[in-house]
C-alpha cells in the first residue's frame, strides 16, 4: 500500500485544530438536532448575530475556547480538555474523534470523579452493546439435547436479567452467527 | 472504435487508513472521472473541511449531512457520496464502496470517489450513480483498486502447494 504517510493534521497546527475544532462543531449540531434547536435560536442564546453562529459552523477553525465553552454552556453541555497517547507520537492516523472519548466515558457509567471511575471498573467489564446471551445449565427446562440457550438483545436498549440457570457462560458483543 | 481506458487508483495522501480507506480512481484517458482534480483544487480551509468528512466515515462515524450512501436502493447500494458547500451551492464527491481483500479482511471497504458534481436540488441524479455502477464492475478498475490491496497469504498457505 506505500509507504506510509502521516495524517494530514501533521502539516500544520492549523491544520490540526481545525480538525478537532470540526469534531467539537459536529458535537454542537448533533446537540442542537436532538434539542430541536436551531441556528437562529442558538445565536439568541450565545447573544451574537445569526450569521456570527453560521460562520463558526462552517468554518471551525477559528474557535476559541472561551467560544467553545460558550457553545457548550447554552446547550447545556460541558467540556474537557484531554490529552491523550495512542500509539501513534508521528499522528499517521491523526486525531482520535472527541465523540470516541464522549461515548467511552458514557459507556463507563459516566463516572464524576475517581472513586466512580475505580469503583466501576473493579465490578464491571465494559462490553459494549450486546447482542445475544448464553445461558449454561438449561438443559433441563428445554426440548433439545443443548444444554445452553441463547437469548438475543436489543443492543440499544438497556435491560435486567433474572435467571434461574446456572449461570451466563457467554455475552456477544457484535452480531456474529449462533454457534449451535 | 472507443479507445480503451485504463485506470489508477491512489489512496488519499494524509488519510489514515484503518477498518476503511477513500482513494481516487482517475484516468489519463477520460477527464470526467473529475474528483481527484476537484480535491486537488480545493483551497485549503475548504480542504481541511473535506478531509475531516473523510476522517469521521473512516473513524466509523455517521452523519447525512456530511457523507451518505443509498443502502435502501438495491441497484445503488455500493455507490457513496461525501458532501459539502461552497459558494452557497452543494458540491459532491461520487464514488463506490470496494471490499478489495474478500479472503484476508473482508470487513475492509475502500471508497473509491471517481466524479465531482455541483448541485442545487435535492433529488440524486441518477445517471450519475449508473456510471459508477458501471466502473465499479469493470475488470480494469477492480484490478487497479485491488492491486495496492494485496491479500496477505498466511505462513501456512505459503507453504502448501
Amino acid at each position: 500500500m506505500g509507504a506510509v504517510t502521516k495524517h494530514w493534521t501533521s502539516r500544520s497546527v492549523k491544520d490540526f485544530v481545525y480538525r478537532i475544532s470540526s469534531d467539537f462543531i459536529l458535537q454542537v449540531e448533533k446537540k442542537m438536532e436532538e434539542e430541536g434547536i436551531n441556528q437562529k435560536a442558538l445565536a439568541e442564546k450565545l447573544g451574537v448575530s445569526n450569521g456570527r453562529v453560521s460562520q463558526i459552523l462552517r468554518n471551525p477553525g477559528n474557535l476559541t475556547l472561551k467560544k467553545i465553552v460558550d457553545y457548550s454552556r447554552v446547550l447545556g453541555m460541558k467540556v474537557s480538555i484531554v490529552a491523550y497517547e495512542d500509539g501513534d507520537p508521528q499522528n499517521v492516523n491523526g486525531p482520535v474523534n472527541a465523540e470516541i472519548f464522549h461515548l467511552c466515558w458514557k459507556r463507563a457509567g459516566s463516572p464524576r470523579d475517581f472513586f466512580a471511575l475505580n469503583n466501576f471498573t473493579s465490578d464491571v467489564k465494559p462490553l459494549g452493546p450486546i447482542y445475544r446471551i448464553y445461558f449454561s445449565g438449561y438443559q433441563n427446562r428445554s426440548n433439545t439435547d443443548k444444554d445452553w440457550m441463547a437469548i438475543s438483545c436489543d443492543p440499544n436498549k438497556a435491560f435486567s436479567l433474572s435467571t434461574s440457570a446456572d449461570k451466563i457462560t457467554r455475552a456477544i458483543p457484535e452480531r456474529s452467527p449462533i454457534n449451535a | 472504435m472507443p479507445v480503451a481506458r485504463t485506470f489508477d487508483f491512489a489512496l488519499i495522501v494524509g488519510q489514515a487508513v484503518g477498518r476503511r480507506a477513500v482513494g481516487f480512481l482517475q484516468s489519463a484517458k477520460d477527464p470526467s472521472l473529475d474528483g481527484g482534480q476537484k480535491f486537488r483544487e480545493l483551497k485549503s480551509a475548504r480542504e481541511r473541511e473535506v478531509r475531516s468528512r473523510l476522517d469521521y466515515w473512516i473513524a466509523g462515524g455517521t452523519n447525512n449531512r456530511w457523507f451518505h450512501g443509498w443502502p435502501d436502493l438495491t441497484k445503488y447500494k455500493e455507490c457513496f457520496t461525501f458532501k459539502w458547500k461552497e459558494n452557497r451551492q452543494h458540491q459532491r464527491l461520487y464514488g463506490f464502496l470496494h471490499h478489495p481483500k474478500p479472503k484476508t479482511a473482508p470487513r475492509f471497504v475502500v471508497c473509491v470517489l471517481v466524479y465531482h458534481d455541483e448541485k442545487n436540488e435535492d433529488e440524486t441524479d441518477f445517471s450519475i450513480l449508473d456510471r459508477l455502477n458501471e466502473l465499479r464492475k469493470d475488470s480494469s478498475v477492480v484490478q487497479a483498486i485491488n492491486s495496492l490491496f494485496p491479500e496477505e497469504r498466511s505462513s501456512k498457505q505459503k507453504w502448501v502447494q
